[in-house]
């Protein structure tokens, strides 16, 4: 089985995000580089998948020279190879990402023949357009689901649920088929010392990347209004206790 | 013309739809334009829509297209828009309504704006989405005949406002087997599970300072003491301390009770995503300056293991 993962770096922002002055870029300054849940369990997938069924796992990302740090991570877990497709321009649209992604799918399959399956995780964790995946199905004229809870590979076909609002879709799609991946699909493992390891020695592959003129036109962030609030301290230690209930009491979930 | 796509339970309009529609009246009274709807469903939909104010409603009501199929459904609306040339095409942000967005969207070579709170449409317009986890606003500029958005989920209410007639108007698309390659094969209903993270008026949620699933036991009976129910940030679900469906945040449970208790939890904003619609916030945490207390209404700083079990002391005694 031959599975690409595609994954999405973004700055790891913990409790506040602070923005450029101009507006258009996270402050990532001191910030590390991190993938959103969704990514981790699409990796962690695919290595399941490769160890049950055999083949290879290919992760690719698009983004800054520093994103091989990601690759790298996904390579000790347990992946076999990275892509990443570089460019230093931020703020890429959902559509120039599954431009890019495209191209260079079509390239690797003539060149090593088809994935199988290529995952996606549901949707990013900065901009969250949940789209790319689907584009990029689209592109390659493949089925595909977005935003998946469970997987099991009988043959030539993909078992898919999904939990939407009216209960859990049921799917059975032939391969090959793009699916996006939801959080909670699997418990992603942590790289171990010997991945780790290893990973320094695993390939990545190096493309050079430029946007195209299609997509949304990107202005800027604004912080949400609700980011400036202060707790009121109660107080420190097991003494506050008193007043956590005179709270609770307050609101009327205790009498 | 806004066209919007309803989504239906039962023979009738679900919220999302209904807060849609209340969007796209919003964005009317901007442009002039009037509303229709289209559903993959029943001409009965056209009185419950008229009371919103959709006077007119595309009814698809092909059987092969009752089960979803996502590009079936996007291929039938790209045809219909092609048919009565809407300006917008607008979805609730569900699961559905953004998949399907997405296919019009690649079938159509237009750009969709997906988790819209707010657009200014004046001679370009200018669409305020929400983007990450809802912690910033993101601006961008479209400029297309037609515009493809999908709804932030809960930015508006939905509320009625009658149109004195609502036409229905069957629409029969032309579609090909292709277009059906992911379709719903069977649906299983949800499990009934009683009080859940997204309904309980009281919410427990443990983070990264519970430091062990044993360590969830002192949450758990103040849980049982205030009637709540306890989650847990994804720290706690990667490590395995707490099950999956019990994670609260972003990728989790979005919740909004009337008290949410955050133990040991700094607040990434990826967790805030999934708990700030609570009415009231209280945190305990040793860390006096851990970001989620400038989300929070109330703070204990101090260590939960001790706190915790001196709260339901105190509970007990008063």
């Amino acid at each position: 089985m031959n599975i690409l993962v595609c994954i999405k770096q973004i700055p790891d922002v913990g409790g506040k995000i602070k923005l450029s002055e101009d507006g258009r870029d996270i402050d990532s300054t001191n910030l590390g580089l991190t993938i959103s849940p969704h990514e981790e369990c699409a990796v962690e997938q695919a290595i399941q998948l490769v160890k049950a069924e055999g083949g290879s796992a290919t992760v690719l990302t698009l983004g800054i020279a520093d994103s091989e740090n990601q690759l790298r991570d996904s390579l000790a877990r347990g992946m076999n190879k990275g892509v990443l497709l570089h460019t230093e321009i931020s703020n890429w649209n959902a559509n120039q990402i599954a431009h890019a992604i495209t191209d260079t799918i079509k390239k690797m399959e003539t060149d090593n023949g088809s994935f199988d399956l290529i995952l996606f995780g549901s949707e990013s964790a900065d901009r969250g357009n949940a789209q790319v995946g689907i584009l990029v199905a689209h592109a390659l004229d493949r089925p595909s689901v977005n935003g998946i809870n469970g997987l099991e590979i009988a043959g030539n076909i993909a078992l898919i649920k999904r939990d939407s609002d009216e209960g859990t879709e049921n799917y059975e799609l032939d391969l090959p088929a793009v699916l996006s991946v939801k959080d909670g699909m699997n418990l992603p493992r942590f790289p171990s010392l010997k991945g780790t390891v290893m990973a320094k020695k695993k390939p990545i592959q190096f493309i050079e990347v430029q946007p195209d003129d299609t997509g949304i036109g990107f202005l800027k962030f604004e912080p949400t209004p609700e980011q400036s609030k202060q707790a009121v301290i109660l107080g420190t230690g097991p003494e506050a206790a008193a007043d956590v209930v005179q709270v609770l009491k307050k609101l009327e979930l205790l009498r | 013309m806004i066209l919007v796509l309803i989504e239906h339970r039962d023979g009738q309009p679900d919220i999302p739809s209904l807060q849609t529609l209340s969007f796209a009246r919003s964005l009317a009274a901007q442009t002039g334009d009037s509303i229709e709807a289209v559903a993959f469903g029943p001409d009965s939909l056209a009185g419950r829509l008229r009371d919103h104010g959709v006077s007119r409603y595309h009814s698809i009501a092909d059987e092969q297209l009752m089960a979803y199929a996502s590009e079936a459904w996007a291929v039938s609306l790209k045809q219909l828009a092609d048919l009565i040339s809407p300006k917008v095409l607008l979805a609730p942000g569900s699961i559905k309504g953004n998949e399907v967005m997405a296919y019009v969207g690649a079938l159509s070579a237009l750009s969709v704006v997906t988790n819209v709170c707010q657009v200014d449409a004046g001679n370009d317009w200018r669409v305020t989405r929400s983007s990450w986890g809802g912690s910033l606003f993101e601006k961008v500029l479209i400029d297309q005949d037609l515009a493809l958005l999908t709804m932030a989920n809960n930015n508006v209410e939905a509320s009625e406002s009658a149109v004195d007639v609502c036409d229905t108007v069957s629409f029969t698309p032309a579609l090909e087997k292709k277009y059906f390659r992911a379709q719903v094969k069977s649906l299983e209903n949800p499990v009934d599970e009683g009080m859940s993270l997204k309904t309980a008026p009281v919410v427990i949620g443990g983070g990264r300072g519970v430091g062990s699933s044993e360590g969830f036991g002192v949450l758990e009976e103040l849980g049982e003491i205030l009637k709540g129910v306890v989650g847990g940030s994804r720290v706690t679900t990667n490590n395995g301390w707490r099950a999956h469906r019990h994670q609260i945040g972003l990728t989790g449970n979005h919740i909004s009770p009337k008290l949410y208790i955050a133990c040991g939890i700094s607040g990434a904003i990826q967790h805030m995503a999934g708990c700030k619609n609570s009415d009231n916030i209280l945190v305990i945490n040793t860390d006096e300056n851990a970001p989620i207390l400038s989300h929070a209404d109330y703070g204990v700083i101090g260590d939960l293991h001790e706190i915790v079990p001196a709260i339901i002391k105190e509970i007990k005694n008063s």
